[in-house]
Protein backbone atom coordinates (compact mmCIF):
# COMPACT_ATOMS: atom_id res chain seq x y z
CA UNK A 1 0.00 0.00 0.00
CA UNK A 2 2.71 2.58 0.88
CA UNK A 3 4.80 1.90 -2.19
CA UNK A 4 1.53 2.37 -4.37
CA UNK A 5 1.15 5.54 -2.78
CA UNK A 6 4.72 6.64 -3.08
CA UNK A 7 4.13 5.23 -6.52
CA UNK A 8 1.09 7.43 -7.04
CA UNK A 9 3.14 10.39 -6.10
CA UNK A 10 6.03 9.85 -8.23
CA UNK A 11 3.08 9.54 -11.09
CA UNK A 12 1.84 12.76 -10.20
CA UNK A 13 4.47 14.65 -10.29
CA UNK A 14 5.85 12.51 -13.61
CA UNK A 15 2.85 13.72 -14.81
CA UNK A 16 3.02 17.49 -13.92
CA UNK A 17 7.13 17.43 -15.78
CA UNK A 18 9.02 16.38 -12.80
CA UNK A 19 11.81 14.82 -14.57
CA UNK A 20 13.54 13.27 -11.08
CA UNK A 21 10.14 11.63 -10.47
CA UNK A 22 9.80 10.09 -13.98
CA UNK A 23 13.02 8.39 -14.03
CA UNK A 24 12.60 7.55 -10.50
CA UNK A 25 9.50 5.54 -12.06
CA UNK A 26 11.10 4.05 -14.74
CA UNK A 27 13.89 3.08 -12.29
CA UNK A 28 11.22 0.95 -10.20
CA UNK A 29 9.88 -0.54 -13.77
CA UNK A 30 13.30 -1.31 -15.36
CA UNK A 31 12.95 -5.28 -14.34
CA UNK A 32 9.84 -5.24 -16.02
CA UNK A 33 11.45 -3.31 -18.78
CA UNK A 34 14.03 -5.16 -19.28
CA UNK A 35 12.32 -8.41 -19.44
CA UNK A 36 10.03 -7.10 -22.09
CA UNK A 37 13.44 -6.05 -24.35
CA UNK A 38 15.24 -8.83 -23.43
CA UNK A 39 12.85 -11.12 -24.70
CA UNK A 40 13.64 -9.84 -28.07
CA UNK A 41 17.35 -8.95 -27.97
CA UNK A 42 20.24 -9.74 -26.06
CA UNK A 43 23.33 -7.87 -24.12
CA UNK A 44 24.13 -4.33 -25.75
CA UNK A 45 20.98 -3.97 -28.10
CA UNK A 46 18.77 -4.75 -25.19
CA UNK A 47 20.32 -2.20 -23.08
CA UNK A 48 19.79 0.02 -26.44
CA UNK A 49 16.22 -0.86 -26.32
CA UNK A 50 15.77 0.01 -23.03
CA UNK A 51 16.86 3.31 -23.02
CA UNK A 52 15.04 3.73 -26.35
CA UNK A 53 12.12 2.86 -24.80
CA UNK A 54 13.05 5.08 -21.57
CA UNK A 55 13.29 7.81 -23.83
CA UNK A 56 9.86 7.11 -26.20
CA UNK A 57 8.24 7.33 -23.16
CA UNK A 58 9.41 10.16 -21.71
CA UNK A 59 8.57 12.17 -24.66
CA UNK A 60 4.88 10.47 -24.45
CA UNK A 61 4.59 11.56 -21.25
CA UNK A 62 2.43 13.89 -21.76
CA UNK A 63 -0.07 10.96 -23.11
CA UNK A 64 0.16 9.14 -19.97
CA UNK A 65 -3.37 9.61 -18.37
CA UNK A 66 -3.37 8.68 -13.96
CA UNK A 67 -6.05 6.44 -14.45
CA UNK A 68 -3.91 3.58 -15.74
CA UNK A 69 -0.89 2.04 -14.23
CA UNK A 70 2.31 3.60 -15.29
CA UNK A 71 4.01 0.02 -15.45
CA UNK A 72 1.60 -0.90 -18.02
CA UNK A 73 2.31 2.08 -19.56
CA UNK A 74 5.88 1.90 -19.93
CA UNK A 75 5.50 -2.17 -20.64
CA UNK A 76 3.20 -1.33 -23.86
CA UNK A 77 5.92 1.46 -25.05
CA UNK A 78 8.71 -1.01 -24.62
CA UNK A 79 7.07 -3.47 -26.45
CA UNK A 80 6.24 -0.76 -29.00
CA UNK A 81 10.40 -0.44 -29.28
CA UNK A 82 10.66 -4.22 -28.97
CA UNK A 83 8.16 -4.63 -31.96
CA UNK A 84 9.89 -2.17 -34.27
CA UNK A 85 13.05 -3.88 -33.42
CA UNK A 86 11.75 -7.40 -34.29
CA UNK A 87 10.67 -5.99 -37.77
CA UNK A 88 13.44 -4.64 -38.81
CA UNK A 89 15.55 -6.06 -41.51
CA UNK A 90 18.92 -6.13 -39.24
CA UNK A 91 17.06 -7.96 -36.47
CA UNK A 92 16.02 -10.67 -39.41
CA UNK A 93 19.82 -10.69 -40.23
CA UNK A 94 20.84 -11.42 -37.02
CA UNK A 95 18.31 -13.68 -35.94
CA UNK A 96 18.37 -16.13 -38.53
CA UNK A 97 22.66 -15.68 -38.18
CA UNK A 98 21.90 -17.16 -34.62
CA UNK A 99 19.58 -19.68 -35.66
CA UNK A 100 22.24 -20.95 -38.02
CA UNK A 101 24.98 -21.01 -35.62
CA UNK A 102 22.93 -22.08 -32.68
CA UNK A 103 21.53 -25.00 -34.05
CA UNK A 104 23.51 -28.27 -33.80
CA UNK A 105 23.62 -30.20 -36.36
CA UNK A 106 23.10 -33.86 -34.59
CA UNK A 107 20.73 -34.84 -31.96
CA UNK A 108 20.00 -32.68 -29.03
CA UNK A 109 21.47 -35.52 -27.27
CA UNK A 110 22.02 -34.07 -23.29
CA UNK A 111 20.86 -30.62 -24.15
CA UNK A 112 20.02 -28.20 -21.25
CA UNK A 113 16.05 -28.91 -21.21
CA UNK A 114 15.65 -25.77 -19.09
CA UNK A 115 17.28 -23.41 -21.60
CA UNK A 116 15.55 -24.56 -24.56
CA UNK A 117 12.32 -24.50 -22.32
CA UNK A 118 13.56 -21.00 -22.14
CA UNK A 119 14.41 -19.93 -25.56
CA UNK A 120 11.07 -21.59 -26.03
CA UNK A 121 8.96 -18.78 -24.12
CA UNK A 122 11.42 -16.17 -25.57
CA UNK A 123 10.04 -17.23 -29.03
CA UNK A 124 6.75 -17.02 -27.77
CA UNK A 125 7.49 -13.51 -27.08
CA UNK A 126 8.84 -12.57 -30.23
CA UNK A 127 6.14 -13.86 -32.16
CA UNK A 128 3.72 -11.41 -29.77
CA UNK A 129 5.85 -8.86 -30.33
CA UNK A 130 5.73 -9.11 -33.77
CA UNK A 131 1.96 -8.45 -33.82
CA UNK A 132 0.17 -5.79 -34.66
CA UNK A 133 -0.21 -3.35 -31.75
CA UNK A 134 -3.82 -3.31 -31.05
CA UNK A 135 -3.62 -7.02 -30.44
CA UNK A 136 0.01 -6.81 -29.23
CA UNK A 137 -0.42 -4.80 -26.06
CA UNK A 138 -3.64 -6.77 -24.74
CA UNK A 139 -1.84 -10.36 -24.70
CA UNK A 140 1.52 -8.93 -23.18
CA UNK A 141 0.05 -6.88 -21.02
CA UNK A 142 -2.38 -9.46 -19.55
CA UNK A 143 -0.84 -12.57 -20.26
CA UNK A 144 3.53 -11.23 -19.15
CA UNK A 145 2.79 -8.89 -16.99
CA UNK A 146 -0.14 -9.83 -15.35
CA UNK A 147 -2.81 -6.85 -15.56
CA UNK A 148 -6.25 -7.52 -15.80
CA UNK A 149 -8.84 -6.76 -18.84
CA UNK A 150 -10.15 -3.82 -16.83
CA UNK A 151 -6.76 -2.32 -16.53
CA UNK A 152 -5.72 -2.73 -19.97
CA UNK A 153 -8.81 -1.29 -21.22
CA UNK A 154 -8.44 1.76 -19.23
CA UNK A 155 -4.68 2.21 -20.80
CA UNK A 156 -6.12 1.84 -24.03
CA UNK A 157 -9.25 3.83 -23.26
CA UNK A 158 -11.45 1.20 -24.95
CA UNK A 159 -14.19 -1.06 -23.50
CA UNK A 160 -12.85 -4.49 -21.91
CA UNK A 161 -15.33 -5.98 -24.70
CA UNK A 162 -12.87 -4.54 -27.15
CA UNK A 163 -9.68 -5.76 -25.25
CA UNK A 164 -11.47 -9.34 -25.17
CA UNK A 165 -12.04 -9.26 -28.90
CA UNK A 166 -8.23 -8.30 -29.90
CA UNK A 167 -6.88 -10.71 -27.87
CA UNK A 168 -8.80 -13.66 -28.89
CA UNK A 169 -7.86 -12.28 -32.09
CA UNK A 170 -4.33 -12.30 -31.49
CA UNK A 171 -4.58 -15.71 -30.33
CA UNK A 172 -5.69 -16.73 -33.13
CA UNK A 173 -3.14 -14.88 -35.26
CA UNK A 174 -0.29 -16.58 -32.89
CA UNK A 175 -1.73 -20.24 -33.32
CA UNK A 176 -1.07 -20.07 -37.37
CA UNK A 177 2.56 -18.38 -36.14
CA UNK A 178 3.02 -20.89 -33.89
CA UNK A 179 1.54 -23.41 -35.92
CA UNK A 180 4.23 -25.98 -36.21
CA UNK A 181 4.32 -26.47 -32.71
CA UNK A 182 0.63 -25.58 -31.88
CA UNK A 183 -0.45 -28.89 -34.56
CA UNK A 184 2.30 -31.08 -33.12
CA UNK A 185 3.85 -30.14 -29.83
CA UNK A 186 2.03 -31.64 -26.78
CA UNK A 187 3.49 -28.81 -24.32
CA UNK A 188 4.96 -26.16 -24.44
CA UNK A 189 8.64 -26.85 -23.98
CA UNK A 190 8.84 -28.95 -26.78
CA UNK A 191 9.11 -26.46 -29.52
CA UNK A 192 12.64 -25.36 -29.04
CA UNK A 193 13.91 -28.82 -28.75
CA UNK A 194 12.04 -29.83 -32.09
CA UNK A 195 13.18 -27.34 -33.73
CA UNK A 196 16.82 -27.90 -33.21
CA UNK A 197 16.83 -31.71 -33.29
CA UNK A 198 14.94 -31.80 -37.45
CA UNK A 199 18.12 -29.50 -38.63
CA UNK A 200 20.22 -31.23 -40.02
CA UNK B 1 -3.06 -13.68 -11.76
CA UNK B 2 -4.85 -14.12 -14.69
CA UNK B 3 -8.28 -13.94 -15.53
CA UNK B 4 -10.61 -16.76 -17.24
CA UNK B 5 -10.92 -15.59 -20.33
CA UNK B 6 -13.29 -18.73 -21.40
CA UNK B 7 -16.00 -16.34 -22.59
CA UNK B 8 -12.74 -14.96 -25.22
CA UNK B 9 -11.64 -17.88 -26.45
CA UNK B 10 -13.76 -20.33 -28.47
CA UNK B 11 -14.50 -22.86 -25.62
CA UNK B 12 -12.81 -25.80 -26.69
CA UNK B 13 -10.82 -25.48 -29.35
CA UNK B 14 -7.55 -27.06 -29.13
CA UNK B 15 -5.28 -24.41 -30.95
CA UNK B 16 -6.37 -21.82 -29.11
CA UNK B 17 -5.75 -23.58 -25.89
CA UNK B 18 -2.51 -24.46 -26.64
CA UNK B 19 -1.37 -21.16 -27.45
CA UNK B 20 -3.05 -19.62 -24.09
CA UNK B 21 -0.64 -22.46 -22.49
CA UNK B 22 1.90 -20.93 -24.25
CA UNK B 23 1.54 -17.54 -23.63
CA UNK B 24 1.15 -19.07 -20.09
CA UNK B 25 4.19 -20.35 -20.15
CA UNK B 26 6.02 -17.72 -21.73
CA UNK B 27 5.02 -15.40 -18.48
CA UNK B 28 8.01 -17.43 -17.10
CA UNK B 29 10.63 -16.53 -19.19
CA UNK B 30 14.08 -15.68 -17.25
CA UNK B 31 15.70 -13.04 -18.96
CA UNK B 32 19.59 -13.58 -19.63
CA UNK B 33 21.72 -10.74 -17.51
CA UNK B 34 20.35 -7.97 -15.17
CA UNK B 35 19.22 -4.79 -16.40
CA UNK B 36 22.05 -2.33 -16.12
CA UNK B 37 22.33 -0.21 -13.16
CA UNK B 38 22.61 2.58 -14.74
CA UNK B 39 19.77 2.54 -17.76
CA UNK B 40 17.57 5.16 -16.39
CA UNK B 41 20.51 7.29 -15.92
CA UNK B 42 21.79 6.64 -19.31
CA UNK B 43 18.50 7.11 -21.14
CA UNK B 44 17.77 10.51 -18.90
CA UNK B 45 21.60 11.92 -19.62
CA UNK B 46 20.36 11.30 -23.42
CA UNK B 47 16.76 12.83 -23.33
CA UNK B 48 18.57 15.33 -21.56
CA UNK B 49 20.90 16.55 -24.47
CA UNK B 50 18.07 16.84 -26.99
CA UNK B 51 17.97 20.11 -28.97
CA UNK B 52 20.97 21.12 -27.52
CA UNK B 53 23.24 23.03 -30.56
CA UNK B 54 26.38 21.31 -31.35
CA UNK B 55 28.98 20.40 -34.04
CA UNK B 56 30.48 17.39 -35.23
CA UNK B 57 33.41 17.31 -37.28
CA UNK B 58 34.56 13.87 -38.38
CA UNK B 59 38.13 13.78 -39.23
CA UNK B 60 41.14 11.64 -40.19
CA UNK B 61 41.12 8.27 -39.19
CA UNK B 62 37.92 7.16 -39.64
CA UNK B 63 36.61 4.59 -42.18
CA UNK B 64 34.59 5.80 -45.20
CA UNK B 65 32.12 3.29 -44.11
CA UNK B 66 32.26 4.21 -41.04
CA UNK B 67 31.60 7.76 -41.86
CA UNK B 68 29.09 6.73 -44.38
CA UNK B 69 26.99 5.41 -41.33
CA UNK B 70 27.62 8.40 -39.28
CA UNK B 71 26.12 10.56 -41.86
CA UNK B 72 23.28 8.46 -41.62
CA UNK B 73 22.67 8.39 -37.75
CA UNK B 74 23.06 12.12 -37.96
CA UNK B 75 21.09 12.89 -40.90
CA UNK B 76 18.15 10.71 -39.14
CA UNK B 77 18.77 12.04 -35.59
CA UNK B 78 19.05 15.60 -36.45
CA UNK B 79 16.24 17.92 -34.60
CA UNK B 80 15.77 21.43 -34.03
CA UNK B 81 15.90 24.10 -37.01
CA UNK B 82 20.12 25.13 -36.30
CA UNK B 83 22.03 23.08 -38.77
CA UNK B 84 25.22 22.94 -37.00
CA UNK B 85 27.25 19.66 -37.33
CA UNK B 86 29.50 18.46 -40.58
CA UNK B 87 30.78 15.38 -41.42
CA UNK B 88 33.78 15.26 -44.08
CA UNK B 89 35.27 12.32 -45.95
CA UNK B 90 37.93 11.11 -43.32
CA UNK B 91 40.75 10.32 -45.86
CA UNK B 92 40.47 13.63 -47.23
CA UNK B 93 38.69 16.07 -45.19
CA UNK B 94 37.46 19.27 -46.21
CA UNK B 95 38.75 22.09 -45.27
CA UNK B 96 36.20 22.93 -42.26
CA UNK B 97 34.27 25.79 -42.18
CA UNK B 98 35.44 29.72 -41.46
CA UNK B 99 33.53 29.74 -38.18
CA UNK B 100 35.03 26.59 -36.58
CA UNK B 101 38.58 26.42 -38.07
CA UNK B 102 39.78 28.39 -34.58
CA UNK B 103 38.19 25.89 -32.28
CA UNK B 104 40.07 22.85 -34.55
CA UNK B 105 42.97 24.15 -34.69
CA UNK B 106 42.99 24.30 -30.52
CA UNK B 107 42.14 20.70 -30.94
CA UNK B 108 45.00 19.61 -33.41
CA UNK B 109 43.05 20.20 -36.61
CA UNK B 110 43.98 18.98 -39.59
CA UNK B 111 46.09 16.03 -37.90
CA UNK B 112 45.19 12.34 -37.33
CA UNK B 113 43.66 11.89 -34.39
CA UNK B 114 44.73 8.97 -31.69
CA UNK B 115 42.35 7.79 -30.28
CA UNK B 116 40.85 9.28 -27.13
CA UNK B 117 41.15 8.04 -23.41
CA UNK B 118 39.50 9.77 -20.92
CA UNK B 119 36.79 10.26 -18.32
CA UNK B 120 32.90 10.35 -19.43
CA UNK B 121 31.88 13.02 -20.86
CA UNK B 122 28.77 13.87 -22.80
CA UNK B 123 28.18 13.69 -26.28
CA UNK B 124 25.93 16.72 -27.41
CA UNK B 125 22.71 16.10 -29.63
CA UNK B 126 24.12 16.69 -32.97
CA UNK B 127 22.68 18.08 -36.56
CA UNK B 128 24.31 16.87 -40.30
CA UNK B 129 24.58 19.00 -42.88
CA UNK B 130 25.91 16.15 -45.19
CA UNK B 131 28.81 17.22 -47.38
CA UNK B 132 27.71 15.03 -50.20
CA UNK B 133 30.61 15.28 -52.89
CA UNK B 134 30.78 14.77 -56.43
CA UNK B 135 30.55 10.59 -56.83
CA UNK B 136 33.51 9.22 -57.45
CA UNK B 137 34.88 7.73 -60.56
CA UNK B 138 36.63 4.62 -59.31
CA UNK B 139 33.36 2.42 -58.86
CA UNK B 140 32.64 3.46 -62.59
CA UNK B 141 36.25 2.55 -63.95
CA UNK B 142 36.36 -0.63 -61.60
CA UNK B 143 32.73 -1.62 -63.36
CA UNK B 144 34.62 -1.04 -66.69
CA UNK B 145 37.21 -3.44 -66.03
CA UNK B 146 34.84 -6.06 -64.55
CA UNK B 147 33.69 -5.87 -68.06
CA UNK B 148 36.62 -5.64 -69.97
CA UNK B 149 35.95 -2.26 -71.39
CA UNK B 150 38.35 0.87 -71.39
CA UNK B 151 37.92 2.72 -68.12
CA UNK B 152 36.87 6.08 -68.31
CA UNK B 153 39.76 8.59 -69.12
CA UNK B 154 40.45 10.97 -66.54
CA UNK B 155 39.61 14.84 -67.31
CA UNK B 156 42.90 16.03 -66.66
CA UNK B 157 46.55 15.26 -67.59
CA UNK B 158 46.87 14.01 -63.85
CA UNK B 159 44.28 11.67 -62.47
CA UNK B 160 42.43 13.18 -60.12
CA UNK B 161 42.79 12.43 -56.52
CA UNK B 162 40.17 9.67 -55.46
CA UNK B 163 36.97 11.85 -54.10
CA UNK B 164 35.35 11.01 -51.41
CA UNK B 165 32.54 8.04 -51.82
CA UNK B 166 30.51 7.71 -48.76
CA UNK B 167 27.85 8.50 -50.51
CA UNK B 168 28.21 6.08 -53.07
CA UNK B 169 25.03 3.59 -53.41
CA UNK B 170 27.69 1.12 -53.01
CA UNK B 171 28.85 1.45 -49.82
CA UNK B 172 28.30 -0.68 -47.42
CA UNK B 173 27.35 -1.08 -43.95
CA UNK B 174 29.64 -0.98 -41.74
CA UNK B 175 29.81 -3.60 -38.93
CA UNK B 176 27.85 -2.75 -35.74
CA UNK B 177 29.99 -1.50 -32.96
CA UNK B 178 32.66 0.61 -35.43
CA UNK B 179 34.48 3.28 -33.95
CA UNK B 180 34.59 6.75 -35.88
CA UNK B 181 37.34 8.84 -34.46
CA UNK B 182 35.55 12.74 -34.42
CA UNK B 183 36.20 15.95 -33.42
CA UNK B 184 32.89 17.40 -31.40
CA UNK B 185 32.40 21.12 -31.96
CA UNK B 186 30.34 22.56 -29.16
CA UNK B 187 28.66 25.68 -29.06
CA UNK B 188 29.44 27.30 -25.61
CA UNK B 189 26.55 28.82 -24.69
CA UNK B 190 28.02 31.44 -22.68
CA UNK B 191 30.11 32.78 -25.34
CA UNK B 192 28.44 31.73 -28.17
CA UNK B 193 32.07 30.27 -29.49
CA UNK B 194 32.85 26.62 -30.83
CA UNK B 195 34.84 24.46 -28.16
CA UNK B 196 36.73 21.37 -29.77
CA UNK B 197 37.24 18.39 -28.36
CA UNK B 198 38.09 14.51 -29.80
CA UNK B 199 35.67 12.00 -29.32
CA UNK B 200 35.07 8.25 -30.82
CA UNK B 201 31.52 7.74 -31.58
CA UNK B 202 30.81 4.22 -31.75
CA UNK B 203 27.69 3.62 -34.28
CA UNK B 204 25.50 1.00 -33.62
CA UNK B 205 23.36 -0.33 -35.93
CA UNK B 206 19.66 -0.90 -34.59
CA UNK B 207 18.20 -2.05 -38.48
CA UNK B 208 19.53 -1.23 -41.62
CA UNK B 209 19.48 -2.75 -45.36
CA UNK B 210 22.98 -0.88 -45.79
CA UNK B 211 21.26 1.68 -48.13
CA UNK B 212 21.00 5.45 -47.99
CA UNK B 213 17.43 5.52 -48.10
CA UNK B 214 16.29 2.95 -44.92
CA UNK B 215 19.01 3.65 -41.61
CA UNK B 216 17.81 2.76 -38.25
CA UNK B 217 20.81 3.77 -37.05
CA UNK B 218 22.11 4.95 -33.97
CA UNK B 219 25.65 5.89 -32.68
CA UNK B 220 27.33 5.74 -29.50
CA UNK B 221 30.36 7.32 -27.94
CA UNK B 222 33.03 4.99 -26.18
CA UNK B 223 32.01 6.57 -22.98
CA UNK B 224 28.54 5.10 -23.37
CA UNK B 225 26.81 8.30 -23.68
CA UNK B 226 24.40 7.85 -26.84
CA UNK B 227 22.57 9.34 -29.68
CA UNK B 228 20.16 7.58 -31.27
CA UNK B 229 17.45 7.74 -34.59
Amino acid sequence: MGASTADDRLEQRATAGDADAFAALCDRHRGRLWRVVASVAHGKEADDLAQEAIIRAFRARAQYRGDAPFAGWLCRIAANVAHDYCRSAWYRRVTDWFAAEAAPPGPCLGADEEALRNETRRRVRREVAALPEDLRTPLWLHYFEGFGISEIARLAGRPESTIRSRMQCGMKRLSSRLADWVDEAPRPGAVGNDARCTRT
Amino acid sequence: MHEDLTHVRHAGDPRTLRVEAALRDAALYEPVGEPPADMVQRARSRWARRGRPALAWVWRGATVTAVAGLCLALLRGGQGPQPTANVTDARRPDPPPAAVAPALAGAGGGEPMASPAGPSRPLPAVRLVAHRPAASKAPRRRVAERRGSRPPAPRGAAEQPARPQWVHETVQRPPSGVLAPVVILEQDPASGGAQARPGLLRILFASDEGTMDEPRLGFVDTMGEEEQK
